[in-house]
């Protein structure tokens, strides 16, 4: 009787705690920054991944770029999704370099929380690379 | 002789027993013993020369003449099993004598220890012969009331086994309770005190709750304790029960130095079981499910060290848990000398080939191998086994549910812990149930003016005080 109740709460709790996906870090996409652009009604996201490469020297950076179109910020990272094989891993997002005067929507729409938030006028590609 | 005949059919082809006749005073007597296990010599200086010298009326008394404390009368049916023991049988038209000749050339004395190393405490170690492990142990306690309660396994070795305790201070209970568990094992033979510990640990956990130790000091402090000591002819580690889950943290030079430095190791000791079982776990844990646990720089270093693993993380992380176990088998098995050759090849060599061909990463290495020498911290093999199988577990459930299954997994084994009881006292004993005097030696040591025993243990509990 105590094992089979241990097993049923064993079982719900596995329904409610929602268990992240297994991927390995190599199938991992670290996103460093993040740039939204806005023109003619029409979004484009940037995504800025970090890839450590390991050499003689130690650990150096290298730097792959996301890019998407979209009539929404939501369809535009669906796409880069839809794109690449990795998992796009957005907690960890330092900067977020926008043309958009209120920047809440990205945040709640990507659910990211970015250390620093820059807005910009100029090409938000040439900012997210020089960053 | 009828008898004679009988004795050596019984004895097959074997050469090593030894039949003389010889004739005193116009009276045959019979003398049988087994060369390999006695002394002949001892044999010819004490008894055949005496025997030679008796009259008639003196050998109807033999137990009197003869100058051998052992001497003993026998029945007619144990002669070969007295034979077989190393004793030297007279048998006369009168009766049947067994004589103890047991030739001291198949021991191999007093060792030094060999896997409960101490630095300051005594090096002496057990050996195979039972008298000389009892003596190691009387001359430490130098009482009456330390009782030794004989008992004899196994139909074909006959084995002797001895229950050691100190009268005292001992719960009466428990010599009966292990008394009567040792006379329900019937089996051919049992070769080493090992082979006891199923019948007297009868619970399916992997925790040890019988102690294996080669120290006699670790065993007369466990009498002092009231516990129970079995020793088992041919067999250099005697048994010490009940032994509780903190007893597994403990050493003897634990109490050959002050309480502070001892408190200081076995917090390690605490730190290193949990790193033995949990490590591999959690690393697989938040690498592969839970990286929102790991600082950014670490994410981005582990991720750069496995860059060219082909591998999944838990593949790599049992096949370094089956790389390091069949390098400490191999280590073990082989003689001291190649055993370094063996630990250079697969410490060094292999592990710098393995990471520099990709097939693991460094970080692995690190983690396997911080776990691994946690593990071997502790001197009981057994308690080194059931970590073992805890951190494969908990490995399996780190993969499968994340940070959530190494949760489960640690409560599961905790569980498993506070249920485990041991002669009827809980293995977590002394902090479940709580026994304030007992903590002050537990995790921590306090030195203190009285020693005490554990109440749960025995109803004597004052050992004395420091004045």
């Amino acid at each position: 009787m105590k094992k089979v109740l241990i097993t049923v709460l064993i079982i719900l709790s596995l329904l409610i705690i929602k268990i992240p996906p297994y991927v390995e870090l190599n199938n991992l996409a670290i996103i460093d920054s993040i740039g939204v652009s806005y023109n003619d009604r029409n979004y484009t996201i940037y995504l800025k991944e970090i890839i450590p490469v390991k050499d003689e020297n130690g650990i150096t950076y290298e730097y792959e770029f996301y890019k998407s179109n979209g009539d929404s910020i939501d369809a535009c990272y669906k796409n880069i999704k839809n794109k690449t094989k990795k998992k796009l891993y957005l907690k960890r997002i330092k900067l977020l370099i926008t043309n958009l005067k209120n920047s809440d929507n990205i945040l709640e729409e990507l659910d990211i929380n970015p250390e620093e938030i820059l807005h910009s006028s100029e090409n938000i590609y040439k900012e997210l690379k020089k960053n | 002789m009828k008898l004679i005949r009988k004795l050596k059919k019984e004895i097959g082809p074997s050469k090593d027993y030894i039949f003389k006749e010889v004739e005193v005073d116009g009276c045959k007597i019979d003398i049988i013993f087994n060369e390999v296990l006695t002394n002949s010599e001892d044999i010819n200086d004490f008894i055949l020369r005496k025997l030679l010298i008796l009259k008639k009326c003196e050998i109807k008394k033999l137990l009197d003449v003869l100058p051998n404390t052992n001497i003993k009368e026998i029945e007619e049916a144990a002669i070969l099993d007295f034979v077989n023991k190393g004793y030297l049988v007279v048998i006369t038209k009168w009766r049947i004598y067994a004589s103890e000749f047991k030739s001291s050339g198949l021991d191999r004395g007093v060792g030094i220890v060999q896997s409960e190393l101490s630095i300051t405490g005594p090096k002496d170690s057990f050996s195979e012969n039972f008298n000389t492990n009892l003596g190691l142990i009387r001359r430490r306690i130098k009482s009456s009331e330390l009782f030794v309660d004989d008992i004899e396994i196994g139909r074909s070795t006959k084995t002797k086994v001895g229950i050691l305790y100190m009268n005292h201070i001992v719960n009466p209970d428990l010599p009966k309770k292990i008394k009567n568990r040792l006379d329900q094992i019937d089996i051919d033979g049992i070769i080493d005190s090992s082979y006891l510990k199923h019948s007297l640990d009868s619970n399916n956990n992997l925790f040890p709750t019988i102690m294996m130790s080669e120290r006699p000091d670790k065993s007369a402090m466990a009498l002092l304790e009231g516990k129970v000591v079995i020793l088992v002819d041919m067999s250099p580690y005697v048994l010490i029960l009940p032994s509780f889950f903190i007893d597994f943290f403990h050493t003897s030079d634990d109490y050959y130095q002050k309480g502070l430095n001892t408190s200081f190791i076995r917090i390690i000791r605490l730190f290193a079981f949990f790193i033995a079982v949990f490590t591999p776990a959690i690393y697989i844990a938040v690498t592969t499910r839970n990286y929102d646990f790991v600082p950014l720089p670490l994410l981005i270093m582990l991720k750069a060290g496995r860059t060219f693993v082909p591998f999944p993380a838990y593949v790599e992380a049992l096949f370094m848990i089956v790389c390091f176990e069949i390098l400490k088998e191999s280590d073990l098995r082989v003689s001291s000398t190649s055993g370094s050759a063996v630990s250079i090849l697969g410490g060094l060599i292999l592990g710098d080939a393995a990471v520099s061909a990709g097939i693991v990463s460094p970080i692995m290495i690190i983690v396997i191998a911080i776990s691994s020498i946690a593990g071997l911290i502790f001197s009981s093999f057994e308690l080194g086994n059931a970590l073992r199988s805890y951190k494969i577990l908990l490995l399996f459930l780190g993969t499968l549910l994340g940070i959530y299954g190494v949760v489960l997994g640690g409560i599961y084994m905790f569980y498993k812990l506070f249920s485990l009881k041991v002669f009827g006292v809980s293995y977590l004993s002394p902090f479940i149930p709580f026994e304030k005097s007992e903590i002050l030696d537990s995790i921590i040591k306090k030195d203190r003016n009285i020693q005490t025993r554990n109440s749960l243990l025995t109803k004597n509990i004052v050992r004395g005080k420091y004045k």
